[in-house]
Formats: structure tokens, sequence, C-alpha cells
């Protein structure tokens, strides 16, 4: 290995990991059940193929979702190695995000709450007999997805790990004031009482014995509080009973999608309509789930709102556009994986899923954080292979099997909520052998239903309850440090610690903002319905702004070819140099979808990769430049052909020449060219 | 004054109420009240300095965050623009029923310890009495005092009676808080999921749970 090359040193440290992950999913281990020994049983790999076809089982199943599971399986993962454990609870939580677009297809309820969009376009195209390609599209984004989003984070969590490793308590307490705040942000309904909610997980988390000082606080001389509430406990109260009580509330009705589900496969024309979604989706989702309070829900609901954006068929959304059905089913699989990458290298958890894995990891005596990743090599790394390998086995099992899952939709919730009220309880029960926690598992169930009725999300408080105890336990430290000074996390001299509390001072100054408040109700708001009206509504209020100024800037020199679809919808491409194609190459053509000129620049980005690896010695410097030589021809021709490839793409989408016109922006050349089309109709 | 959003009046005293509660725990009850009554009646944590944080300062910290905002939540229940169906409170119980179960829990435990039987029954009759009293007087909220008290059931009577029998009747009395009950239907229902739970908790995952009641002597199963 040379050392001058640093690109070379980059990827084959990713090569190396990632083989040594792959070894550690595939290796075969001798095991005794039921009092057989078994040899070279390939363990991990059959604890993934339980874990992704558990999370595809809830995610059908509407009623219960991946926390109360997880939770569920906790104190049975005790018995298992490390590896293994973490293996089954992370595909849960991505096979769940398969399993839960399949209910959201076919029965127009979310199977998960990261599927509530999907749910729009997908049962649509169930009704117009197009459920096959929808099922099949969903499953094969998430798979796209699923193997990138590997990838990401193979390749961007140990460089965070290295940065994470000199963080000092004054950094990490600004940190989980950051993810709490975004978490509060993320959470729906009213932001102060989510804020109260956070605040009174803090307070519950540090019930039992006070660390620094052997004190037991909160306890009420009860000896079973000595540890702490348990995380397992809350969680399972606050969601799974809770959920149950809620759902026994409604009258059950479920109409299930009885046409039969035929021709999987997608056709041509669904190929070139999907991969654009896809890959915008994959990397939204990417990007989002790394984000403390991030995750699948925010990934599926950011791609819904970007392909609506800018997709070629954008009129066609919510009357089953099979964008619709690509784009936020890729995001949440991607977001999903990603969001692993502040657990794992920060030891921070971005969603209560992530807390949960944090209990698990707890449970089998590893400290989350930074130094995991280089005293757990084998243990991260097998993580990661093993996303890879679930997301393999869920495509490969999930389209033969959807006969399967579709018969499973008909088991009555009858049958269901006391089966999961008895592995809750035993769940509970055996963590400890003790009755005291079901009996506190109970009462966080009453509150839970309470907090729901009385509309404070339940989400951000399980944050805050895990994060309490660190949050004291940093603060401490950190005032220690400074003698008693409160500016330690705002001084010039912690820029990290002072950025992340600039960061969530400029996020709740944000949502706070009448505008963005509306907004962000219309978006997290569970009815699909409500949020498409309220979606439309915003849309037809900007509209009818654009419509009155059209005429307005008419004396410009910008020309533009309006162009009439056959169903009517108007679009408009400017004449000249295109400024955006010229500095974006490959991402304009993305956005865009167009496949050739997306994928020509890309392989030669990565042909460039491959130069840099065989080289002798290339730093990242040298990369840096060998791309920038590259980008300026692209960016040159780009720029001239972009607008005649538009047009050629509507020509070839059988779109009519309506106009030339001239106007400011596209959108009023849209209005301009509206009106003439009426005009002369 | 008149509420006009019950959500935000009722979230407002629950945080408020829990605020109050942590802060008076952690910092013990206030001079005034200890002269009444003559002596700490709560004695509360060590408080510390900003450099060396005892025990109580950051429950304090927070405790007294979590009042205030709950207390904005309280006023702001009172000028609200969220009024009438959205704003309405649907729970099936209200603040008086609240507090009869509390009291029910509290009165038998101190019955079990004046009869110096364990508290575990205590707990177990509560939840009797908590079932009956909801199935004869608030019907809607049947579902949910089942649910929970089929938990309890579970938890307190799983070490006398053994799993297999500690599950049928979680699994009955849950069921008979659902819409539908049919004896039949919850009988096959009771049947595989003890065969199931019996198979993976106790053969596979080898929990240390009794399968058969502690009376029994020589169980089949182990």
């Amino acid at each position: 290995m040379e050392a001058s090359n640093e690109v070379l040193v980059f990827i084959h440290a990713i090569y190396k990991n990632l083989g040594l992950g792959f070894e550690e999913v595939f290796k075969t281990q001798s095991i005794t059940m039921w009092g057989y020994a078994l040899t070279h049983v390939p363990f991990n790999v059959i604890m993934c193929l339980i874990g992704v076809l558990l999370g595809t089982l809830i995610g059908v199943l509407p009623g219960i979702g991946p926390v109360a599971t997880i939770a569920m399986l906790l104190p049975v993962t005790f018995n298992l190695s490390p590896v293994a454990a973490l293996i089954m609870l992370a595909g849960i939580y991505y096979g769940a995000q398969y399993g839960g677009s399949t209910t959201a297809i076919l029965v127009n309820i979310p199977g998960e709450s990261s599927s509530v969009v999907t749910c729009l376009d997908g049962y649509q195209m169930a009704r117009q007999g197009r459920a096959g390609p929808a099922l099949a599209t969903a499953a094969l984004g998430s798979f796209f997805a699923g193997c990138v989003s590997t990838l990401i984070v193979a390749m961007f969590a140990p460089p965070l790990a290295e940065v994470a490793l000199k963080f000092g308590p004054s950094e990490y307490f600004s940190l989980m004031v950051l993810g709490l705040v975004s978490a509060v942000v993320l959470a729906h309904g009213s932001i102060i009482k989510a804020i109260a909610m956070v605040l009174l997980g803090l307070l519950l988390g540090l019930v039992g014995t006070d660390v620094n000082s052997g004190v037991l606080r909160f306890a009420f001389g009860i000896s079973e509080l000595a540890d702490g509430i348990g995380f397992v406990t809350v969680a399972m109260g606050m969601f799974g009973i809770a959920e149950i009580i809620g759902n026994l509330d409604q009258k059950e009705q479920r109409e299930i999608f009885t046409s039969k589900v035929s021709h999987l496969f997608p056709s041509t024309t669904d190929w070139e309509r999907i991969w654009g979604p896809t890959v915008r989706g994959t990397a939204l989702g990417s990007a989002l789930g790394i984000l403390p309070g991030g995750g699948a829900l925010l990934a599926s609901f950011g791609a819904y709102t970007l392909e609506k954006k800018v997709s070629f068929n954008a009129h066609q959304f919510g009357k089953g556009a099979i964008e619709g059905v690509a784009a936020p089913e890729s995001a949440n699989n991607a977001g999903a994986q990603t969001s692993f990458i502040p657990l794992l290298t920060l030891g921070i958890p971005s969603n209560a899923v992530m807390a949960l894995m944090i209990g698990a990891m707890m449970i089998q005596g590893i400290a989350p954080g930074p130094q995991v990743m280089n005293e757990k090599k084998e243990l991260f790394w097998g993580m990661i292979a093993s996303m890879w390998v679930g997301n393999l086995m869920l495509v490969i099992l999930n389209l033969p099997l959807i006969g399967m899952w579709i018969k499973l939709l008909t088991v009555p919730y009858r049958w269901l909520y006391p089966s999961i009220l008895l592995f809750m309880a035993v769940g509970v029960f055996s963590i400890s052998n003790q009755p005291f926690d079901c009996f506190l598992m109970s009462l966080f169930g009453l509150l839970g239903y309470i907090c729901v009725k009385l509309e404070c999300e339940p989400a951000p408080m399980i944050l805050g309850f895990i994060l309490g105890p660190l949050m004291e336990e940093n603060l401490r430290r950190a005032m220690l440090l400074s003698r008693g000074d409160w500016h330690v996390f705002i001084s010039n001299d912690k820029p990290i610690s002072q950025g992340f509390l600039i960061a969530s001072a400029i996020l709740l100054a944000i949502i706070t903002l009448p505008a963005l408040r509306k907004k962000r109700e219309a978006a997290f708001s569970e009815d699909g319905a409500a949020q498409q009206e309220a979606m439309a509504a915003a849309g037809s209020a900007r509209s009818e702004e654009i419509e009155a100024k059209a005429d307005e800037d008419a004396d410009t020199t910008r020309r533009w070819n309006v162009y009439r679809g056959a169903d009517g919808n108007i679009v408009a491409v400017k004449e000249g140099f295109n400024i955006a194609a010229f500095l974006f190459v490959g991402l304009w053509a993305l956005m865009k979808d167009l496949f050739w000129a997306t994928a020509i620049p890309f392989t030669a980005g990565v042909i460039l990769l491959a130069i840099a690896f065989v080289w002798e010695d290339w730093s990242y410097q040298t990369y840096g430049w060998a791309t920038a030589a590259l980008w300026l021809p692209f960016g040159i021709v780009y720029g001239l052909k972009a607008n005649r490839w538009l047009m050629d793409k509507y020509e070839r989408h059988h779109y009519k020449l309506v106009r030339q016109v001239t106007a400011k922006n596209a959108d009023t050349a849209i209005a301009r060219g509206r009106r003439l089309a009426a005009a002369t109709a | 004054m008149v509420i006009r959003n019950p959500k935000d009046f009722w979230a407002g005293l629950m945080f408020m109420a829990f605020g109050l509660a942590f802060v008076a725990i952690a910092y013990g009850t206030p001079d005034f009240v200890n002269e009444l009554f003559g002596g700490k009646v709560v004695p509360g944590y060590q408080i510390g300095s900003p450099t060396r944080m005892g025990p109580a300062y950051f429950p304090v910290l927070l405790g007294m965050m979590l009042a205030i905002l709950g207390a904005i939540v309280f006023f702001r229940s009172f000028v609200s623009q969220i009024v009438g169906e959205a704003a309405a409170v649907k729970l099936p119980f209200n603040a008086i029923d609240l507090a009869v179960v509390v009291g029910v829990f509290v009165v038998l435990t101190y019955v079990a310890k004046w009869i110096n039987i364990s508290n575990d029954w205590a707990m177990l009759g509560s939840a009797l009495v908590i079932s009956v009293l909801a199935v004869a007087f608030r019907p809607d909220a049947k579902a949910l005092a089942l649910i929970l008290a089929s938990s309890l059931a579970f938890a307190y009577l799983l070490k006398p009676l053994g799993l297999v029998l500690a599950s049928i009747i979680l699994i009955f009395v849950c069921a008979y808080g659902g819409h539908e009950f049919k004896w039949k239907e919850v009988a096959i229902l009771s049947v595989v999921l003890v065969v199931f739970s019996v198979l993976v908790f106790v053969k596979a995952l080898v929990l240390p749970f009794p399968v058969c009641p502690s009376f029994i002597d020589n169980c089949p199963i182990r």
C-alpha cells in the first residue's frame, strides 16, 4: 500500500473493512440448540434473515411498528452474540420499511409511519390495476437505496468517528441539545408541547441511583427503581400498549384491495420514469437520515415533496404516478440505514429506533460511541455488511412472497393484539424477572395513551429519556472542567460546541416562523388526504400570485419555448446557454431525468477514481484538479446543449410547441403560455 | 375565563404537575411548609454548585423549565385559536376516575400491609377491582382498563400460577376488552399462543419461567 496515494489508502480501507464485515456476516459458528450441537452454521446470516422477515411482517401489519417489536425482542437478544443481536435488530428496522409499502399500496393504510406518502400514489396505482408494478418499484427502489446507503455509511462513518473522538463533554452536551431540538422540530403538533415532552423524558431518565453521589433519586423507596426505569419498559408502554389501546378505540375497518396482483415487473416506460426518482430519493434520504432527529419518516416526506417539484410528471402526482412510489420508498430505506451513522460514530440516537439500538448495545456491554469503531471492528463492519446482505434477501424473498404478505393482511386485529400484548408482557417480565416492570409498563401505557389523546408526541420523550443521564453526566463534566463557567458551551475556544448550539437556536427560530409552521403542520399531518389538500391549497395560492404578475415582466430578452402536453400539461424551456447545466452537469441531468446525460459524467467520475486507484501517487489534491479538468469540457457542452435536450425530450413525449414568449422566469412564462394556449383553443 | 382548548388545559396541568413534583422531590419542601409541619416533609437532595453539581441540580433545572412550559400551555388554553372538535379531549375517563384508580391502589396496598400479605396480592386485587368498575360504569374505558389489568394480572400471577395459566388469563382478559369476544376463537388463540410461548420462550430461549403452577410438584414440562 503506497502511503503517498491518499485516494488509494481511503478506498483500500473501505474495501478491507467491508471485507472484514462480510467475513463476519458469513462466518460459520458452532451452536447448541435443543441439546444438539451444530457446527458450521452461518448464524449471523440466519439472524439477518430472521430480522428482515420479522421486519417485513410487522411492517405489513398496521398497528405494530419497529419500535415496539425491537423493544419486545431486546430481552431475547441477551443470549445472542453482540454482532448477531445488532444484525437482527437492524434488519427489523429496514425490513419494516419494505413491508410498510405493501400495506400502503394495497390497503391505503400506512403499515409503517414512513410509508404515509406512499399511500397517496401507491393506492391509486392499485386501483388502476397496477399494484404489481407499484410493489415491484417499491422493492427495487428500496434495494437500490439500501445498496447505495450501505456504501455511504461505510464511507462517512470512519472519518466522522475520528472527529467525534476529539469531542469533549461540552461538545457532547451541545450535540445532544441539537439532537433533541431536531427531534422537537420533527415532531407533529405543538412545539412547546414537544419540548415539554423532551423535558419530561429527560427527568424520567434521571430516576434511579445518581452515578456521582450514589443518592437514590425519585425512587419512593422502591428497590426495583434503584437501577432506574428500564428503557424497554418505557418504550413498550408508550408505544406498544398505548398503540393497542388507541387501535381498539376505533372500530376495525380494513378494505383490502382484492384484485389479483399480476404482472409484477414494471414496463419499459415505468423504468424510464422510476430511475430518476429512485436516485434522487436515495440521495435525499441518505442526507436526511444522517441529521440528528432524522430517519426514515423525514426522508420519505422530503423525497415526495422534492419529486413533486422537479418531476416531469408532477401534474400526475396523487393520481397514481409511479414516481410517487419510487421516491419515498427509496428515501425511507436510505434514511433508515444512514440514521445508523450518528449512532455508530457519536453514540447519539437520532430517533426512537436508534435509541433502542443503544439499549441493545448496552445490554451486550458495549458503550456506544466513537470508540466502538476501533475497538469492535468486526461488530461495526459486520453490521454494515449485513445491511447489504439483508437488502438482497429482502428483494429476493419479497417479490415471490407478496402473496403471503397479502394473506397476512386478512388476519383480524382481535387475534393480533392479544398475541402482541402477551409477547410484550413476557419480554418486559424477563428483563429482571420482576412483576414490577410489567406494572411500570402498564403505567407508561396509560401515560402514553393520555399523551396521545392530549396531542403530546411520545417520540421526543423517548429520546429525552435515553439522553437524560448522558446529558447530566456531560453537563457535570463540562462545568467541572470550566470551574462553573457557563460560557464553556458558547466560547470561541469551543467552535464545535458553539456551532451545535447556534444550529439549535436557528432551528428553533426558523420553526416558530408562522409561514413555516403552517407548512410543517401540513407536511406532518397523518391523514394523506388532508396533507394533499393543504399542499394543493398552498400551490393554488402561489399560482394565483404568478398569474397576477404574468404580464408585468414580459418586457425582457429572455425567450422561452412553451410546450403543451397531450394531457394539457404546460412546460416552458428557456433558449440559449443553460447556466445550471454548465455548473452542475450530471446533477442537473439527474434532476431533469435525462438518463445518458446523467450516466456519462458519473461514469467518467468513476473511471477517474479507478485511474487514481491504479496510479502510483495521487493525493486528494491531484484528484481534485483532475476532476476539475474533467468537469470544464463537460460543463461547456452541457451549457450549450442542455435546453436542446430538454426540448427533444418533450417532443419525444408528444408535447407540442405552443408559442415562443418572453418572460423573466419559468413560472411567468408558463402562466403566459397557458393563457395563450387557452386563447388559441 | 372559558377553557377554549381542553387538550392544552389538561396537557399544561399534567406538565406543571410533573415539573413541580420533580422539583419538590429534588429540592425538598420549602421552609414555610417545613415550619408548618414542624420538620422536613420531603428532605430533598443536595443542590451543589455549578462547578460541583449535586444530585438535585439538573432535575431542579429541568423540572422548573417543564413547569414553566406547562404554565404556558395551560394559560394558552384560555386564548387558543384551536377550538371545538379539534381541541376536545376524547378520553373515556375523567380526572375523578383517575383519582379513584389511584385510591384503589393506595387503599389495597395499606390493607395488604395491615393483614400482612404480599403486596403482589394488593396489585392483583386492584387490577380486579378496577376492571370490574370499568366494565360496570365506564364501558368506553373497557379496552383501556382490561388491557392494563391483563398485563398486571399476567405479571403478578406468573410466579404462583406458571406461564400456561398466566398466559391464558392474559389472553382472555384482554380479548374481552375488544369489540368482539367469541369464546371458541379466543380459546383456540390461547392454545396456539401458549404452545408457541412455551416452545419459544421456555424451550428455545431458556427464560427462567415456571411453566406449571407452583402447587403442582412434578411438572411435565420444564
